[in-house]
């Protein structure tokens, strides 16, 4: 091989082979053989282009779909002068979630999470649903953050702040912002574009970010307490510039600068923005980027509106159906979310989380046969979804579907799958059903207990375990069990009911009335419930 | 507030009407329920007493105690008491929290201590009694509760005996306290399910179905009573009845596995197996421990000739309930179309041992050794099969399952054991399947088919009578009721039986117009 | 064995078990399905657990640079 190719495009052709890790060498180097390599100036064109290369190969390497991003910091959450008095009509609001529309499966058929919605089929890094409603909730949400959301929607950030640049420049930043003329690079666009790019997905305004003294450590888990706003300003003043220099008209930088608006925490100016963007250019990504901003306004309806208005111009687009599913499930409309999942498959049945989110409402829909042919899809596993989640919906799908050959495989490899004591807590906790299932309490009971040993959070073991052992008679052990889960998983009725059914049982109706309240705070509709209620209040009001 | 008046007056004069005053006012708001007013008041009283008001500090803690705080409740009481320790009633409340507490041996003894103070109180001994029943000193509990009704008859205190009797596995006697019960308060719905239950449990129909009806008179939607006045009427063969009277209440329960199990049986009688499953899985998922569930199960799958499945839930069901003949016999059936002769032999030898009186276990078992060429193994349980049928024929009459007879009639003939002796009777008007435990007339007076419907329209008239009853005493309106219902049942055994219906409908009769009179 | 005879097949019982009353139990928590996570969502794991190993041989790194120089 005699040719060598030009080491530009050799360059290049890293780039589009998708070779981030590789590309940015090849241009380094290049960079190094011209003088000022840090600042191309005009006159050197292949500088720039090598440049520019660079800074979008290690863009990449980070990039993540703004779009799916959703993350806050606690004290973000907690001090959102945006938040939305409580008392918003029903239906109107992300907040309440009020009582599920027209027959979903309640509480008692269908696990829900701390906000009190039911856990859907699909997670994405997003905070709405999981978001706290007190600091102290907030404060545990990372341990029993399993049942909720998942860690990284909070870590994502974590990621964020700092790292990106550790995994792209373990040396030191490539660029190195407080040194750069924004205002020349605002002068050409090509430049600009990358340039604000590798900002926003960077935020490496911090020099030698020291990730310990940015990142709290509560419990195990790291979390960020705030969000370091001065990377964006660096961002925005860029695009302001930029923008200006375009004389108002490139809608491509007033996406920009609502993007850096809303990360900001502006959000109403963010709207703006958007809307204006969109006036000049109608593009989904700017619809996306505006229903987001609704969605932080806690304004579903709008968001809504916005959407369906976009279809008329977009028919049958996916991602704008998907959001509207989307908002249908988190205001815990799950007919409707799931009419227009329905839509996204007719139009992409490849589409994961249509598939997953449609999957799972018919498995608590007592349909477990349809959730298997959803889950069983090619589709799934030719889009490279090879999971612990994936087997382990399987195997819960094939048992309760009957076919029982494939359980016990489904499950087992799920178990291998998992990728860590989290997960494969959760399928050694399906295992123990199935144990119920078959009416082998011992094994039952063995499998919630693995459960445990895998995460010692695990309130819904607890939980089950505490059933198992009264039916051995064991009240006390029972009696701790219970207590146990309870205080993990506050928004769980049943822990409490079986407290308060309990203490009823052995006379102890003051303790079995204040867990029967909690029991009714979690799960109203419940009867149960609402009858040992009625039963106490009887004995209460007997003089 | 009497004790305020016995006080000596000479300084407070002008103060102690104000004192009285409000605490007429405290009873007033208390008596209304107003709450909020009533602690207003208390508030100012006990600051105006410095906190000595004995009716104040009571009541005080009569609402700490309506709204579930019993501990704080307890402490109001007990210084009721010190402030006020002649008062039987002080020492009532202050034991009355600890029970509510669960700490019931305390209770006793402060029960005692006010005994002491005035003997003759009922809710003294009724207390007690209920206090020892939590302490499972249950003679001693039935020796209190006695005492108590000789001194004042109350439904809880009957309610309470009953169940202390069927806590020790008494049912006849349980049966008499609530007769008792229902004579005294015949619109105690609780008591009238209760007992009909009980009577449901000894297969006395007749009188179950009287008094769950009675029931559904006073409460149309009570759930207890659909439940089981549904499953009585689903055992006659009254599907169609049955699903309307769940319908209603499944709106109220809709997570009831009971109610799913049994609305998925009804889809089994009248052949809807799909249905019938749907509804049966829907129970288990919210009730994996019930093994009746899991029993029908496994039987609609094997109905269904889905032998795999069936195998799946009868297996579940065993390890649920493992001393039920029956079970294993449809595990054996199951194994025997899956091909395990060997397993379903030792099922249905499980069966067998387990089972002495259903002759289906020992027919199904001649058949598959038959089937297996065991000529003399087959003879030998047929045999036993015509002894059971024989057992059976003489305790009570009851139709046997056609298809029963019919196949053993076949068995019998391919085992050239001759004219059957056993199968005397022509077969049954298809309608009429029985469980082989379930009493029923004899066929010579065969029931026509509308008796069955009888007793569901009777049913249901009593179900829906509740919506007449502010008719005066109108025939019409009351007709269905007075009339026992026109069922040829056969009558159980028991002394009370031939004359207690005309002479409780008769005084039923009385109570109800009386009643309808004062209204 | 019969010969030219309708085969002799087990008879099952055509009712079933009924429930006549409702004993309230207690509850066990449901089964649960997991959610499937999306692409970015997995992105963000990997790199979270790439950058935690990054931290985590830095501070490997400089603890033996600090033992060397110690010695």
């Amino acid at each position: 091989t005699g040719l060598e190719m030009e080491p530009l495009l050799q360059a290049w052709s890293c780039f589009r082979r998708r070779k981030f890790q590789l590309c940015p060498d090849l241009c380094s180097q290049l960079l190094e053989k011209s003088p000022g390599h840090q600042e191309p100036d005009s006159e050197f064109t292949v500088s720039q282009a090598a440049w520019i290369l660079k800074t979008r190969a290690l863009t990449e390497m980070v990039y993540v779909d703004e779009i799916d991003v959703d993350q806050e910091g606690i004290a973000e959450m907690m001090l959102d002068e945006n938040a939305i008095a409580q008392v918003a009509r029903p239906g109107t609001s992300l907040k309440l979630p009020g009582t599920s529309h027209g027959g979903g499966p309640t509480p008692a058929v269908r696990p829900v999470t701390q906000s009190g919605r039911p856990i859907t089929g699909f997670v994405r890094p997003s905070t709405q649903s999981g978001r706290p409603g007190t600091m102290e909730q907030a404060i545990r949400t990372p341990r029993t953050a399993h049942t909720a959301r998942p860690i990284t929607s909070a870590s994502g950030r974590y990621v964020r702040l700092g790292t990106a640049s550790m995994l792209t420049n373990p040396e030191g930043p490539f660029i190195n912002l407080s040194r750069l003329n924004l205002a020349k690079y605002a002068q050409k666009p090509k430049l600009a574009k990358a340039l604000f790019e590798y900002i926003f997905h960077h935020e490496n305004d911090v020099k030698n970010v020291n990730l310990r003294s940015t990142v709290a450590h509560i419990g195990e888990y790291p979390f960020t307490l705030f969000t370091s706003k001065s990377i964006y300003k660096n961002a925005l003043d860029l695009a302001a510039l930029a923008t200006e220099h375009a004389q108002y008209k490139d809608w491509w930088w007033k996406v920009q600068i609502g993007k850096c608006y809303y990360r900001l925490g502006l959000y109403r100016e963010a709207e703006k923005q958007f809307k204006s963007a969109l006036k000049q250019q109608d593009m989904v990504d700017t619809i996306l980027y505006l229903a987001k901003v609704y969605f932080r306004l806690d304004q579903p309806l709008t968001a809504l509106h916005l959407f369906k208005q976009g279809l008329d111009r977009f028919p049958g687009e996916v991602t704008l159906l998907c959001g509207i599913a989307r908002i249908y499930e988190e205001m815990n409309n799950i007919p409707l979310a799931a009419e227009y999942y329905r839509e996204v498959l007719k139009q992409d049945n490849t589409h994961v989380e249509a598939i997953a989110c449609i999957g799972s409402n018919h498995f608590y829909s007592d349909q477990p046969e349809i959730a298997l042919r959803f889950y069983r899809t090619r589709r799934l596993l030719q889009m490279g979804v090879y999971n612990c989640q994936l087997f382990n919906n399987l195997g819960l799908c094939c048992f309760y579907a009957q076919q029982y050959d494939m359980t016990l495989t489904s499950l087992e490899r799920a178990l291998s799958l998992a990728e860590n004591e989290e997960e494969a807590a959760d399928v050694w906790y399906n295992l123990g059903h199935v144990a119920v299932g078959i009416g082998d309490l011992n094994l039952a009971y063995q499998c919630f207990k693995l459960t445990l040993a895998n995460n010692n959070d695990h309130a819904e073991a607890y939980n089950n375990l505490a059933v198992l052992e009264m039916r051995r008679g064991h009240v006390e052990q029972a009696r701790a069990l219970l207590q146990t889960a309870s205080s993990l998983a506050p928004h769980m009725y049943e822990p409490h009911f079986n407290f308060a059914a309990l203490s009823d049982q052995v006379g102890d109706l003051q303790r079995s009335y204040i867990a029967a309240q909690k029991s009714k705070e979690a799960f109203p509709d419940h009867v149960d419930t609402q009858q040992l209620i009625k039963q106490l209040k009887q004995h209460f009001a007997m003089l | 507030m009497a004790t305020e008046l016995q006080k000596p007056r000479p300084r407070k004069v002008p103060e102690l009407p104000i004192l009285e005053r409000r605490n007429w006012l405290i009873h007033l708001h208390y008596i209304r329920k107003d709450y909020d007013a009533c602690k207003i008041a208390i508030k100012e009283q006990l600051q105006e007493t410095q906190g000595m008001c004995e009716y104040a500090v009571y009541v005080q803690a009569l609402l700490f105690r309506l709204e579930g705080k019993i501990q704080e409740s307890l402490e109001l009481f007990q210084t009721c008491s010190i402030l006020n320790p002649l008062s039987a009633d002080n020492l009532k409340q202050v034991a009355r929290s600890l029970f509510l507490l669960g700490k019931h041996k305390a209770a006793i003894e402060v029960y005692n201590e006010a005994a002491k103070l005035n003997q003759k109180d009922w809710e003294i001994c009724h207390n007690l009694g209920v206090c020892s029943m939590y302490l499972k000193h249950f003679n001693k509990a039935k020796d209190q509760l006695n005492n108590a009704l000789q001194l004042h008859r109350h439904d809880l205190t009957y309610a309470m005996l009953g169940k202390i009797h069927l806590l020790e596995g008494d049912t006849d006697k349980a049966i008499e306290v609530y007769k008792k019960a229902v004579e005294f308060s015949p619109e105690n719905t609780e008591l009238l399910t209760t007992l009909g239950l009980l009577y449901l449990q000894l297969g006395a129909y007749q009188k179950a179905f009287e008094h769950l009806g009675n029931a559904l008179t006073y409460d149309p939607s009570n759930y207890k009573a659909i439940l089981a006045a549904g499953s009585m009427m689903q055992t006659h063969g009254d599907f169609d009845v049955a699903l309307t009277k769940y319908r209603v209440v499944a709106h109220t329960m809709p997570e009831s596995p009971p109610l799913w199990n049994n609305i998925g049986m009804c889809f089994f009688g009248k052949k809807k197996y799909v249905a019938a499953i749907s509804c049966l899985k829907r129970a288990n998922y919210l009730a994996p421990f019930d093994w009746k569930i899991l029993y029908n199960l496994g039987l609609v799958h094997l109905t269904m000739q889905q032998y795999a499945s069936a195998f799946h839930f009868l297996s579940a069901a065993v390890n649920f309930q493992p001393r039920m003949g029956e079970l294993y016999m449809l595990l054996a059936v199951a194994l025997t179309n899956l091909e395990d002769v060997e397993n379903a032999k030792r099922s249905y030898e499980q069966a067998v041992a387990l089972d002495k009186c259903n002759p289906l276990v020992t027919l199904n078992y001649a058949v598959l050794l038959y089937n297996q060429g065991d000529q003399k193994g087959a003879l030998g349980q047929y045999h036993e099969m015509e002894k059971r049928v024989n057992t059976l024929k003489e305790s009570s009459t009851l139709d046997f399952d056609p298809e029963m007879v019919d196949m053993a009639q076949k068995v019998g003939a391919a085992l050239q054991v001759g004219e059957s002796l056993v199968w005397t009777k022509p077969v049954k008007d298809s309608k009429l399947k029985q469980r082989a435990t379930a009493p029923s007339k004899p066929s010579s007076t065969q029931q026509p088919l509308g008796s069955n419907q009888a007793l569901g329209q009777a049913m249901s008239s009593a179900a829906g009578y509740g919506k007449t009853l502010q008719l005066s005493t109108g025939a019409g309106a009351s007709a269905p009721l007075t009339k026992p219902p026109s069922l040829p049942l056969e009558p159980e055994p028991g002394p009370e039986e031939t004359t207690s219906p005309t002479e409780s409908q008769e005084r039923r009769r009385e109570k109800r117009k009386s009643r309808l009179a004062t209204e | 064995m019969p010969e030219g005879k309708s085969p002799l097949r087990e008879v099952l019982p055509k009712q079933g078990q009924l429930s006549v009353e409702d004993v309230a139990t207690m509850v066990l928590c449901k089964p649960k399905l997991l959610p499937l996570k999306s692409v970015t969502l997995e992105k963000l794991e990997k790199m979270q657990r790439d950058a935690q190993e990054t931290v985590r041989q830095q501070e490997m790194a400089q603890r033996e640079h600090q033992q060397q120089s110690q010695q």
